[in-house]
């Protein structure tokens, strides 16, 4: 068996790459909490080339508009039907913001249309167990972005399973810190990555 | 009136008998026509096609029939033909009438004129004979009516005016009671409204191709008691409607079996649903995304949409993105909307106005065409073009803008110049044997003092970059010492002009200080053009080409140095693994247990199709039933696959031979054969 890669997808519109800690904290928490048989760097992917079937669990985030082209628009629907995952995050943390409108808007073009899931859902019992439904962010706290609390995540739900998660609570700003400063933390804030990633390898 | 008058109105009156009869005689063969062609249709099912013909044969039959009764009373024309038909019936004429139409001469005429006058055949004769001529064709009129009318209601329909889905309209013969009532059936497929295409029927159909969305009426004979109909988990009932029973759904979203039932029976038809596809849009100029140095200008926008069912109407969108890192602020508009009232294609033109978006150093653009098609769903119907991108430079970006065109980099001259005084030296050492000595010495030093200007400038760019101020070497005597100065010597004086130590601003390789890695090629150069002139001026341009040359290849080396990037990626966070597991920390949140993951898989699956394969031999209705289970699935997945499964199915129902069929759909959803490299990548099969 492989061990498993981190993957971020590069898309040719908006700010891809806004959250380059992201991979390296999410990859630490796995090696700290799984037997995961895990790469030590993550690996950046043209959602536009056929590498991203490489990967079952792709990670998608940024702040400005996204906009797929024809190709990476394919491949998405490719993936999606193969049983890959994608976790898409939204880096500008704004509910009507440009991230959030195109994102939604290409994810139901590609994928399908987005679903509140609700917060029973088996994604939140992945790993840890996350009683009242996805963890809040200090950037939803604080009152950046849209000064709301989400109180749920939303998924394209594919054959029983979550094809796509979507999330407006700003997971890459909450976990884009080097994971050598994870000491720091009372509580690690990274766990629910770990769920997602349970999720994305076991369902 | 004359005898011969009276002939002639006599034979109008016949004429007039035989076009009736006639007409009479091929509306009977006509109708008759329709009416055999009915009675065999409700013995044996006659195909849309011959139903077809039916009624054009029996216009032309028709018309054969009335020829010919026209043909045969032909010779009613001729006034002596009619004078012997009214001599037939009426034999006391004794031929009087004939003589009298050939008698030319007037007493004789007269005579005979007399004799036919006693005879009144207008009033005896001719009413008998014409009602004689109708009698026939007229019983044969009403026996074919009659056969018309007693035929079941619906069984002429079929033959005057066959229709798609007049399947239901035959009634059955002898049907028993506890026949199925699923056959036969009729569907009336009615396409969305905003499509604007008419209803569709259809007899017998094993599978129903249809927008998502489209209204589905089927209909078949007997009552509707007992017969339901399954899509997924939603049940329909049947309503009855006279002697028939009605079925109405929605055509779903994804292709899915429709399953009717009555009593034991069950019958199978496949919903292949076609989803409205969006309108295809894409942007013609500009081709490409661009950087604007100021936020002036217009941008011309170009594009093309297109839609199978219409257009409803067009537009630009634009995003403007202010702002960077954490920060972001959007703008959104719409420009240029335009109504296509259902065009199928529309060409899309538009000018951006730079200025009026009152965009500022940094900002973005996003600019794409959007095409609706007349879909009223909410969330359905919209395509879009590729997103251009139009960015606004920062003030510090300039030099990354190529908006102005630059001078050559300084290294590529002095390389240039270079070159020029090793030809112009070779050339000098070519002619030497032809030269005297004084004009030898004389090219020699013009070449010479070229090559110490170029060396003063080399000297100038290494000063330049040591202390940011050119033309540090002036005086000719400093230029004299440096000359004999060793490159190692030279880089000294340079370090000490910049109060720097080596090795104490920046750890370079090798040990190197920065000012001997970043100058050291020059440097050189700058030494051997020094020797190269020396050799110059003393006439000795042979010796000095070596020189020369070092200088050149050096001042490469300096060119190649100047594309080495000093600033490169950040360094890749590497996680320690196995550091991290050895301090993972745990805290209130206890891990669960992991459930095993399905594997998921792409194939269709080998035993199903083989299975399916296998009851061909003894139940083909369940073969057939088990094929079409397999197509919906495979429908949206592999069109090909799909269409190679009917293909089958066709031939099954038809009684064909499958096997090259077969073959062929295995083959294709088999897919190519693939080799496996082991064990899979985490927890997928791709």
């Amino acid at each position: 068996m492989r061990e498993f890669v981190f993957a971020t997808a590069q898309y040719e519109s908006g700010d891809w790459d806004s959250a380059p800690l992201v991979p390296a904290n999410v990859i630490d928490s796995i090696a700290r909490y799984t037997s995961i048989d895990v790469a030590p760097t993550g690996v950046i992917v043209a959602l536009s080339s056929r590498d991203i079937f490489r990967h079952p669990m792709l990670y998608l985030t940024g702040h400005l508009p996204v906009r797929f082209t024809t190709a990476e628009r394919a491949n998405v629907t490719e993936f999606v039907r193969r049983g890959g995952f994608l976790f898409v995050d939204d880096h500008n943390h704004d509910i009507d913001g440009a991230f959030h409108k195109t994102a939604t808007e290409e994810i139901h073009r590609s994928a399908g249309p987005l679903v509140e899931l609700p917060n029973d859902h088996a994604l939140y019992r992945a790993f840890f167990h996350f009683a009242d439904g996805p963890p809040t962010t200090s950037h939803e706290l604080n009152g950046w972005g849209d000064n709301l609390v989400h109180k749920h995540l939303q998924g394209v739900i594919r054959d029983g399973r979550v094809a796509v998660l979507y999330s407006n609570k700003d997971y890459s700003s909450e976990w884009g810190y080097h994971p050598d400063n994870k000491r720091f933390l009372a509580i690690d804030n990274t766990k629910f990555a770990v769920n997602v990633v349970v999720y994305a390898l076991t369902r | 009136m004359t005898a011969r008058q009276r002939v002639r109105r006599t034979r109008a009156l016949l004429l007039a008998t035989i076009v009736l009869r006639a007409l009479v005689w091929g509306a009977a063969a006509g109708v008759a026509a329709i009416a055999a062609a009915g009675l065999l249709d409700l013995l044996v099912d006659l195909p849309r096609a011959l139903r077809g013909v039916v009624v054009p044969l029996a216009i032309v039959l028709a018309i054969a029939v009335v020829l010919a009764h026209l043909w045969r009373g032909r010779r009613a024309r001729s006034l002596p033909a009619t004078a012997l038909w009214i001599e037939e019936r009426v034999p006391s004429l004794r031929y009087a009438l004939v003589t009298s139409l050939e008698q030319d001469d007037a007493r004789a005429s007269s005579l005979l004129e007399r004799e036919v006058e006693r005879h009144r055949w207008e009033s005896t004769v001719l009413p008998r004979a014409l009602s004689r001529a109708f009698i026939p064709p007229l019983i044969a009129v009403g026996l074919a009516t009659a056969m018309i009318v007693l035929l079941p209601r619906g069984v002429v329909a079929r033959v005057r005016a066959p229709r798609a889905g007049d399947a239901v309209d035959r009634p059955p013969i002898a049907r028993p009671p506890a026949a199925s009532r699923l056959t036969p059936i009729a569907v009336r497929v009615v396409p969305p409204a905003y499509t604007g295409l008419s209803a569709a029927r259809f007899d017998e159909p094993h599978t129903i191709e249809a927008l998502v969305g489209s209204r589905l009426e089927l209909e078949g004979r007997g009552t509707s008691e007992g017969i339901v109909a399954t899509v997924g988990d939603t049940r329909f009932t049947a309503t009855g409607r006279g002697s028939r029973w009605q079925l109405a759904l929605t055509m779903p979203a994804m292709p899915s079996p429709l399953i009717l039932r009555d009593r034991e029976f069950d019958r199978l038809i496949v919903l292949d649903a076609r989803p409205d596809s969006s309108p295809v849009v894409a942007i013609v100029a500009p081709t490409r995304d661009t950087i604007l140095r100021t936020p002036t200008g217009r941008i011309p926008i170009r594009g093309e949409a297109r839609d199978a069912l219409g257009l409803a109407s067009t537009w630009l969108e634009y995003i403007v993105s202010s702002g960077q890192g954490e920060s972001f602020r959007f703008r959104s508009g719409v420009l240029a909307r335009r109504s296509h009232n259902g065009a199928r294609q529309a060409t899309l033109e538009t000018t951006v106005v730079i200025d009026s978006l009152r965009l500022a150093p940094g900002d973005v653009v996003h600019l794409r065409l959007v095409a609706r098609d007349r879909n009223p769903a909410r969330d359905a119907g919209t395509g879009a073009s590729e997103t251009r991108v139009v960015r606004i430079a920062r003030v510090g970006e300039y030099d990354s803008v190529a908006v102005e065109g630059a001078p050559p980099p300084e290294a590529d001259t002095s390389a240039i110049s270079q070159r020029m005084l090793i030809l112009l030296t070779e050339a000098l050492v070519r002619r030497e044997p032809r030269l005297s000595r004084d004009t030898l010495v004389r090219e020699s030093r013009a070449i010479g003092d070229d090559q110490s200007r170029l060396r003063r400038r080399v000297g100038e760019i290494i000063f330049s970059r040591l202390t940011g101020e050119e033309g540090a070497e002036h005086s000719h005597e400093e230029e004299e010492r440096r000359g004999q100065m060793t490159a190692e010597e030279l880089l000294r004086a340079a370090e000490e002009a910049t109060e720097h130590g080596a090795g104490e601003v920046l750890d370079f390789a090798e040990g190197e200080s920065p000012v001997v890695a970043i100058n050291r090629p020059l440097l050189e150069a700058y030494n051997a053009m020094w020797s190269a002139a020396t050799e110059l001026n003393v006439g000795a341009p042979r010796r000095a080409l070596p020189h020369m040359y070092a200088a050149l290849a050096a001042i490469e080396r300096a060119r190649q140095a100047e594309r080495v990037y000093l600033r490169g990626r950040p360094a890749a966070v590497v996680v320690d693994v196995n550091r991290a597991r050895l301090s993972g920390k745990r805290d209130s949140l206890p891990p669960t247990s992991r459930s095993p993951r399905a594997y998921p898989s792409s194939a269709i699956p080998a035993h199903r199709f083989a299975r399916a394969a296998e009851l061909m031999i003894d139940d083909r209705q369940a073969a057939i039933d088990s094929l079409m289970l397999l197509r919906i699935e495979v429908l949206d997945r592999s069109p090909s696959g799909a269409a190679a499964l009917g293909d089958v199915i066709a031939a099954l129902r038809e009684g064909r031979t499958v096997a090259p069929a077969l073959a062929r759909a295995r083959n294709i959803l088999a897919g190519p054969p693939r080799s496996d490299n082991g064990l899979q990548p985490w927890g997928v099969a791709w």
